[in-house]
């Protein structure tokens, strides 16, 4: 006889399959656990499934009927794989927090030293305005030719700054060569290379020869400014040295201008800054020497200039209150780092 | 230079109006800083009386000597006080200062009636210190006879007063007179002004004889000389000429002496004063001989070159013209006779000697910024009066030469005025301000205006506008921004510059900055370089230390070994800076005027080469986080490792050798290249340099070639399409003789012409079995991509065999199955 085809469905077997299913659903206790009870209770080869295909086989009575319950029990199970699903993957979630829950602080103990020398930020800073109001950056050599040191500013042969005890000289005091002592040959040079009009600023070393102390460095760093235009006088340095300063020391600086005296300009004068409640000295400036300009070639009757200039070493001092000229340049990397890499 | 208001207010008629403060601020601006301000005399409160001593008693108990004096303050012989005096520099009969009971001395010295050595003080005999004028301690100060007895000797003795102590401006030798600051104060106010220069002076017995000649007269414009005989050596300065020089900072010597100073301090004329028994025939203005010798009044023996300027008698020197007397004509207590010299050397000839002697005194000082051209024959005049007024003089003869000097002329050119100072200044406005100031304006169309004889500083339109702004004040300078022009911001190597260090100091690099001085032997051991090749200086501030660097290594290492002196362990440093090499044994000739671009060339040419070097020293632990396990110590790769950083900051196609250099380890040192160009060197120190260092842990270094770096990486970068076709990863492993270096394989694969090969990594080196021994397997990855498909496995197996083909080719490299 043969065997009783096994296309009938019963209500029996079909609410076997369901409470299977629950019976799966619940005791599964990982996200890996229930991928294996959905393949195996709502896959393709799960009974509901077989089941289902063998709607076919029925009369629409039958297909209605049966029909109506497999779909109920499998969206039955959907719903609780679904719950479960979420369940685990809660549960799962909080396990990983919890169990690699660390000392996030350690990594922000980290603390790298180092920066740029804050003489060397100083002329950043100040480079950095005189750009911005179109000027250029000059260099030049630190070994530089004595007529370009002292001749061509108008500074007389017999004049003490030129004597060995102010100036180094390279080989003998009669090579003609000198460790500048001041950044205005590089303004020279300017006058001989550039084409007028000239707006340049110079920062760099120079060289004196003064021993190491609190106050003195034989080797220290200046900025000086050129500019040579038609129709340039004393209001253009003003006005410049003010804005100069305002950008320095911050919006609410005066400054002021005082009679002084150098072979390079005329007429000369002190600059003045008052800050923090007092009257500081802060360089020298003044209207170009027209001698200067006709010994570098050019015609002062049409061109007119100023020049400017201070020492960075001072400005850092009064500025940011560097007390000892000796922690500028004693290396010592606890000044560098005081001051940040972005100072 | 320290002025007493007192002696100016003799020369410029200030109002009440004119207070300290206001006086103070017209000296600032008229650039003449005041560094100090002296209130002679705060405080003093009488009863300060004239007295005379009476009697004497000498008190002998005493270790030392005491006197217990009787003085008459002027109320009767029945009214004498009795006071205790230390002193003994006084006689009865002299007339002194008495402070009584009740007044009170500078800071705060109260006086009182007080028993001591057995004795009631009633009050004190005065010293010029205990008075506040001076710091001289020679004693009380004795009054002459013309004092009388009981006045109130603050004002008779003129005990309070104010003096300013100014900066004077190297350009303004007049204003190192009395005369020239009460000009700049009468020009301020607007006050009357009387020129001291201009006085009527009261000179009788007068004879003309041939006293002497001037030689040199290129340098010495004018010689007054004045033979003063029979003058009474006991007379002693009057207190009135005292008190203004004590004021002004020097001393009281004697009689003679205290006149010219007193006049060089008034007029600005330094006098010099020769006994006239100690000089023998003429005096004479003339360039020293190079064999001759003098010994100053210093008492320092000095020899004379032929370029010293000097007064000299028939038979040598006398004087180091301008500068300082001699010892064996300088007057003394007993001298009678007096030859006075009055004259006008140059400015640049005393320049030269005083430094060339290394001397300064009151008159270099004056005569090295210019004294007025015309006043030699009235300081002459001026000094006879006040022998004949203060002491007793028998006959006076005078001679003189005196080379008139032409008047100098400026054409004020107004348009440039105005641009100067920025506004209109009215003609009648200049003259005035011109005038009061000594000058002239003599035509007005064009403005001519006449420099007066004691201002050498005025010589063009320029300096007139700065003595217009000084009479102004620089507050009236009006603010205009300059129009400028088109900048075009840093030059490349200039940002590249900031850039790198950013770059340093964000990897935790600190920036130091050290001198460029050195040894011989720093420099030698450093680098290879021969001893003639350095730049030496002529005056090094240390003589061990000569010579400019030439790497800037020893000076990093000097910091490093200093940083760890201080417990600073943890050592990342760089430097950025020149290095100096001699190109050229020649001088730099003098130049001629105008300048040109052709002398600057020349300069060039000579002057040493100058690079920029980028050097950095690692040494010590890591400063990373410990708590993050990152505690290693600082190596050889961390060095070479930064140096290919940076160059890659610049896209630069280096190439790296293994090799060794001075001061570097030969067996961990790298140098870098882009084609022939040396770019750098970095790796550790060598061992011997590193055990002489007292650092503790090994110490690795770097230097890269700044000039050349910037100079290559100046480029455009084109930009290539990027590719999203899938990628095809490959691994190789190849076996290679131990000694090839990675960076050879590194280079080859670079070089590759495959266009698709996107991208490569040598991730692992391996030696031992089964790698025959003298090999090593490198292991590379390797990833494909092309821009226009998706490749497919014979393309990738292809190129394959194409890499191992290549490296076979060029190392002998086997497949390692």
């Amino acid at each position: 006889m043969p065997e009783k085809p096994n296309n009938s469905l019963t209500e029996k077997d079909l609410s076997e399959a369901l409470s299977a299913g629950r019976n799966a659903i619940s005791k599964a206790s990982s996200l890996e656990d229930l991928k294996i009870v959905r393949i195996a209770h709502l896959g393709d080869k799960s009974p509901l499934a077989l089941a289902n295909r063998k709607l076919g086989s029925l009369s629409v009575d039958q297909r209605s009927h049966f029909g109506a319950i497999i779909g109920n029990y499998r969206s039955d199970l959907l719903g609780l794989l679904t719950q479960k699903q979420e369940l685990l993957t809660l549960e799962r979630t909080q396990t990983i927090v919890s169990n690699e829950k660390v000392d996030v602080t350690i990594a922000a103990v980290s603390r790298k030293g180092g920066g740029v020398h804050p003489l060397n930020s100083t002329i950043n800073t100040i480079v950095n305005i005189f750009i911005s109001m179109g000027y250029s950056v000059e260099e030049g050599p630190e070994v530089e030719a004595e007529w370009l040191n002292f001749d061509a500013l108008n500074i007389p042969q017999n004049h003490p700054a030129r004597s060995m005890q102010d100036t180094f000289y390279i080989d003998n005091a009669q090579s003609g060569i000198v460790l500048r002592t001041q950044t205005s040959p590089v303004q020279v040079r300017a006058l001989l290379n550039r084409s007028l009009p000239i707006y340049v600023i110079s920062p760099g070393k120079v060289f004196r020869s003064d021993e190491l102390d609190q106050t003195h460095t034989p080797v220290f760093h200046q900025v000086e400014g050129l500019v040579v235009d038609k129709g340039i006088g004393m209001p253009h340095l003003r006005a410049t040295i003010d804005h100069f300063a305002k950008q320095m020391f911050g919006a609410e600086v005066q400054t002021r201008l005082r009679p002084s005296y150098f072979p390079f300009t005329e007429p000369s004068a002190e600059m003045d800054v008052f800050f923090q409640g007092k009257w500081v000295e802060w360089g020298g400036c003044g209207v170009v020497n027209p001698k200067v300009l006709e010994v570098a070639g050019i015609d002062s009757s049409i061109y007119s200039g100023f020049a400017f200039g201070m020492g960075i070493e001072r400005t850092l001092m009064f500025r940011n209150g560097v007390a000892d000229m000796r922690d500028m340049v004693e290396g010592d990397i606890r000044f560098t780092d005081m001051f940040g890499k972005l100072e | 230079m320290k002025a007493p208001l007192s002696w100016l207010a003799e020369y410029v008629k200030l109002g009440k109006e004119h207070t300290v403060e206001k006086i103070q601020s017209a000296f600032i601006q008229r650039g003449f800083e005041v560094e100090d301000i002296q209130f002679i005399g705060k405080g003093l409160a009488g009863p300060i009386v004239v007295g005379e001593i009476v009697s004497i008693e000498n008190l002998t108990d005493y270790k030392k000597p005491i006197r217990y004096c009787q003085v008459n303050i002027g109320k009767g012989v029945d009214s004498l006080v009795g006071i205790v005096c230390g002193a003994t520099n006084f006689v009865e009969g002299d007339k002194v200062v008495v402070a009584l009971p009740g007044s009170v001395l500078p800071e705060n010295f109260n006086i009182s009636a007080r028993e001591t050595y057995g004795k009631i003080s009633e009050g004190m005999i005065c010293s010029i210190k205990e008075l506040g004028i001076g710091d001289e301690q020679s004693g009380i100060l004795v009054l002459d006879d013309s004092y009388q007895v009981g006045v109130n000797a603050i004002s008779e003795l003129q005990l309070i007063d104010t003096v300013f102590d100014l900066a004077v401006l190297p350009d303004r030798g007049y204003a190192l007179s009395i005369r020239g600051l009460a000009r700049e104060l009468a020009s301020h106010f607007s006050c009357e002004f009387i020129d001291p220069t201009t006085k009527t002076v009261q000179t009788s017995k007068n004879d003309s004889k041939q006293l002497g000649k001037i030689e040199a007269k290129d340098v010495c414009r004018s010689l007054v000389l004045t033979k003063i005989s029979g003058f009474n050596p006991e007379r002693d300065t009057p207190w009135e000429m005292k008190r203004k020089l004590l004021l002004t900072g020097l001393r009281s010597i004697s009689l003679p002496v205290d006149i010219t100073n007193f006049i060089m301090i008034e007029i600005g004329q330094p006098l010099h004063a020769f006994d006239a028994n100690k000089v023998q025939g003429k005096i004479c203005i003339r360039y020293s001989n190079a064999d001759e010798e003098l010994e100053t009044i210093d008492h320092t023996n000095r020899k004379l070159s032929d370029k010293d300027l000097v007064v000299a008698d028939e038979r040598g020197v006398l004087s180091l013209a301008g500068l300082m007397g001699g010892i064996s004509s300088g007057i003394d207590s007993s001298t009678t006779n007096i030859i006075l010299e009055a004259a006008h050397f140059e400015a640049q000839k005393i320049s030269e000697s005083a430094r060339r002697h290394v001397l300064s005194s009151e008159a270099s000082t004056r005569f090295e910024r210019g004294v007025d051209t015309e006043i030699a024959a009235f300081a002459s005049n001026y000094a006879v009066s006040l022998f004949e007024r203060f002491s007793t003089v028998e006959s006076v003869s005078r001679w003189q030469e005196i080379n008139p000097t032409a008047k100098k002329n400026i054409l004020l050119d107004k348009d440039l005025l105005n641009t100067i100072v920025g506004f209109e200044i009215i003609e009648n406005d200049v003259q005035e301000m011109l005038n009061q100031l000594g000058c002239l304006v003599i035509d007005k169309d064009p403005i001519k205006v006449e420099i007066p004889s004691w201002r050498f500083d005025l010589a063009n339109t320029n300096d007139l506008a700065e003595e217009l702004l000084r009479v102004l004040g620089y507050d009236k300078i009006p603010l205009v921004t300059p129009s400028s022009s088109i900048g075009s911001g840093l030059t490349p190597s200039q940002q590249s510059l900031n850039q790198l260090k950013t770059f340093l100091a964000a990897k935790g690099a600190a920036e130091i900055l050290s001198y460029p001085f050195v040894s011989l032997s720093q420099s030698l051991r450093f680098v290879d370089i021969e001893e003639t090749d350095l730049v030496k200086i002529a005056n090094p501030l240390s003589e061990k230390e000569p010579y400019l660097r030439v790497s800037l290594l020893p000076g990093l290492l000097a910091v490093a070994i200093r940083n760890l002196g201080r417990g600073n362990e943890s050592l990342n440093l760089f430097e950025t800076g020149s290095v100096y090499r001699k190109i050229s044994d020649e001088k730099i000739p003098k130049v001629t005027f105008p300048l040109n671009g052709e002398q600057l060339k020349q300069a060039d040419a000579i002057l040493p080469r100058q690079p920029k070097l980028l050097s950095g020293l690692l040494t010590g632990r890591k400063a990373d986080n410990p708590l993050l396990g990152k505690n290693g110590v600082w190596t050889w790769t961390d060095a070479i490792e930064l140096v290919a950083e940076l160059l890659n900051l610049f896209n630069l196609d280096f190439d790296v050798t293994s090799d060794s250099s001075k001061g570097f380890h030969p067996g961990r040192t790298a140098k870098f290249y882009l084609g022939e160009k040396f770019l750098g060197i970095a790796g550790e120190l060598h061992p011997e340099l590193f055990d002489e260092s007292t650092l503790q842990d090994r110490v690795s270094c770097y230097e890269i070639d700044l000039s050349t770096v910037f100079a290559l990486a100046d480029q455009t970068v084109i930009a290539q399409p990027i590719s999203n076709y899938p990628i095809a990863k490959e691994d190789l492993a190849v076996v290679v003789q131990q000694e090839l270096p990675i960076w050879k394989i590194h280079k080859s694969l670079q070089e590759l012409s495959i266009s698709n090969l996107e991208k490569f990594q040598i991730f692992d080196v391996y030696t031992g079995a089964p790698v025959p021994d003298g090999k090593k397997s490198i292991a590379i990855s390797l990833q494909f991509r092309s821009h226009d498909r998706t490749l497919t496995a014979e393309d990738v197996s292809g190129w394959k065999s194409e890499i191992l083909a290549t490296l076979a080719k060029q190392y002998g490299a086997e497949l390692r199955t």
